[in-house]
């Protein structure tokens, strides 16, 4: 009989391919969601509205290219190859929905997160960040971090869980710190240069990156080698 | 009980830019279905529609001999030999193992050795020829009373490929069966048992190996010229040109009023038949 494993990665990977058009779905919405949010934050705040509309632009083509062009491929290949075996199609446990938001989630979780973080300092130029943005930033992070944990019992990955985790208790650390050491000011100050602001921009672009290498690791590395330990 | 292993009756499927219209076929105990056809023509649509990796959108596909999940009982070899790229080869097998409830553990060792793969090495550093190996291990391991090959032999080289039939000869015998697509005509011309020749997603033919070679002739001739012959004529070389022909034809008086020499008609090959059917 299969093991459960085997029928988690056959259930990740069930029906892909006739899911691409969702997935496709997902991308554009989330697309048309990002460059929307840049042209509204740009007519608030000229100061900034160019590097969030070429930041928006980067995420789109970026998560476009890693989705379409390889993480794709991938997983087609993959779900070729595990629907020639016999692994009935009642072990799929989980809507094909579910299943697609939280891998197009887990996708952009990095770039997401980020955003998140990056994007609340640009939006209050005042001298004072209010708890709420701190709120905001951990619901974002426990957002992340439950789309972490589920996506590592789909693709049964231990990194999964830990790296949103770890990532969402580190920089929230370095926030907190930020804030109660009343160093916002300052760093408002710092972000009105424009160097600064090509300096975020190149940050963003290696998050990006990043968070694209990640994605493609999660991929190549859930093989059954792990699955089989 | 039925022989019958594969049964395809007028199955369609349709994509933006190709359809498949109306296929059918079968392929029955202790027999070998050779599928043909240019690229692009349908053979891969049909066998991803055989192994549920595409959805039916008309007629049938049934498995009259199997019994519960058909794929237990099928061996298939893609033309894209991907597998988990960073297993090593025992890791596959003992995965499969499990999944499969005929793996014959024992089996698939002996195969690795004929077939001069070490178990120990990953999937991922294996060349195309060991790739296609390891699938005919796997395909063979568990029994598989039908097998599905999509292009097997085009990265095997000649002393693989004797060993290859050899090996799916020895299935045949014991009553597998086996639909295999490929472009190596001459192989198939050596081993099938029916020819199923597949053209812009319709079925032009499916009829017995025999029958097909003895239906054509192929015609070669010498000619200062361009002649006619009311069919299609393939020059091969300097004045010498080449046509095939249905066997019961007589093209030689016309050849000869056009001042062909040296004409010789000759049983037709599959490729020659092949490259008469599918050139426009």
């Amino acid at each position: 009989m299969p093991t459960l494993n085997s029928r988690v990665i056959a259930l990740v990977t069930k029906d892909l391919r006739e899911n691409a058009k969702l997935a496709r779905l997902f991308i554009g919405a989330y697309t048309a969601c990002l460059i929307l949010f840049g042209f509204l934050r740009g007519k608030n705040q000229t100061g900034n509205w160019i590097v969030s509309f070429v930041w928006v632009l980067t995420m789109a083509a970026v998560g476009n290219y890693m989705k379409f062009v390889i993480w794709q491929e991938r997983v087609k290949r993959t779900l070729y190859f595990l629907k020639t075996l016999p692994i009935a199609d009642d072990e799929i446990i989980f809507s094909k929905y579910l299943v697609m938001g939280v891998l197009v989630t887990a996708t952009f979780h990095g770039p997401l997160w980020i955003a998140v973080a990056v994007l609340k300092i640009f939006r209050y130029p005042a001298d004072v960040m209010p708890i709420s943005v701190l709120l905001w930033y951990y619901l974002a992070g426990l957002v992340i971090a439950l789309t972490g944990i589920l996506t590592s019992v789909l693709l049964d990955s231990k990194l999964a869980v830990a790296m949103p985790f770890l990532l969402t208790l580190f920089l929230g650390a370095v926030f907190m710190a930020v804030y109660k050491l009343d160093l916002i000011p300052n760093i408002l100050v710092i972000l009105q240069s424009p160097y600064v602001q090509i300096g975020l921009l190149v940050l963003i672009l290696a998050a990006v990156g990043l968070s694209f290498r990640v994605t493609c690791y999660y991929f190549s590395r859930r093989e059954l080698a792990d699955v089989l330990e | 009980m039925t022989n019958t292993l594969l049964q395809i009756d007028h199955a369609g499927k349709s994509y933006p830019s190709f359809t498949l219209k109306d296929a059918s076929l079968k392929v029955e105990s202790g027999q070998i279905v050779g599928l043909v056809g240019r690229n692009g023509a349908g053979k891969s649509t049909l066998i991803k529609l055989i192994l549920g990796l595409a959805k039916l959108e008309s007629g049938t596909i049934s498995f009259p001999r199997f019994q519960g999940d058909p794929r237990q009982q099928i061996g298939y070899i893609p033309e894209e030999l991907w597998t988990y790229e960073n297993l090593k080869i025992q890791a596959l097998l003992d995965f499969l193992s499990r999944i499969y409830a005929r793996f014959d553990g024992q089996r698939a060792s002996g195969l690795l050795k004929e077939f001069d793969l070490d178990p120990n090495d990953t999937i991922r550093l294996l060349s195309k020829g060991m790739r296609a190996k390891l699938f005919l291990v796997i395909t063979l391991s568990h029994s598989a009373r039908l097998l599905i090959l999509d292009e097997p032999l085009s990265s095997l080289d000649p002393v693989t490929r004797t060993q290859f039939w050899s090996v799916i000869r020895a299935e045949v015998d014991q009553g597998a069966g086996v639909l295999i697509s490929s472009h190596l005509l001459e192989d198939l011309e050596q081993q099938v048992n029916d020819i199923v020749m597949i053209d812009q997603g319709e079925i032009r033919f499916d009829q017995s190996a025999r029958s097909l070679l003895n239906t054509w002739r192929s015609v070669r001739f010498e000619a200062p010229a361009a002649v006619e012959a009311g069919t299609r004529i393939r020059r091969i070389g300097p004045n010498r040109y080449q046509m095939v022909i249905q066997a019961e034809t007589e093209v030689r008086p016309r050849l000869e009023a056009q001042g062909a020499t040296n004409i010789s008609v000759e049983p037709a090959s599959l490729n020659d038949i092949f490259l008469h059917l599918c050139q426009r």
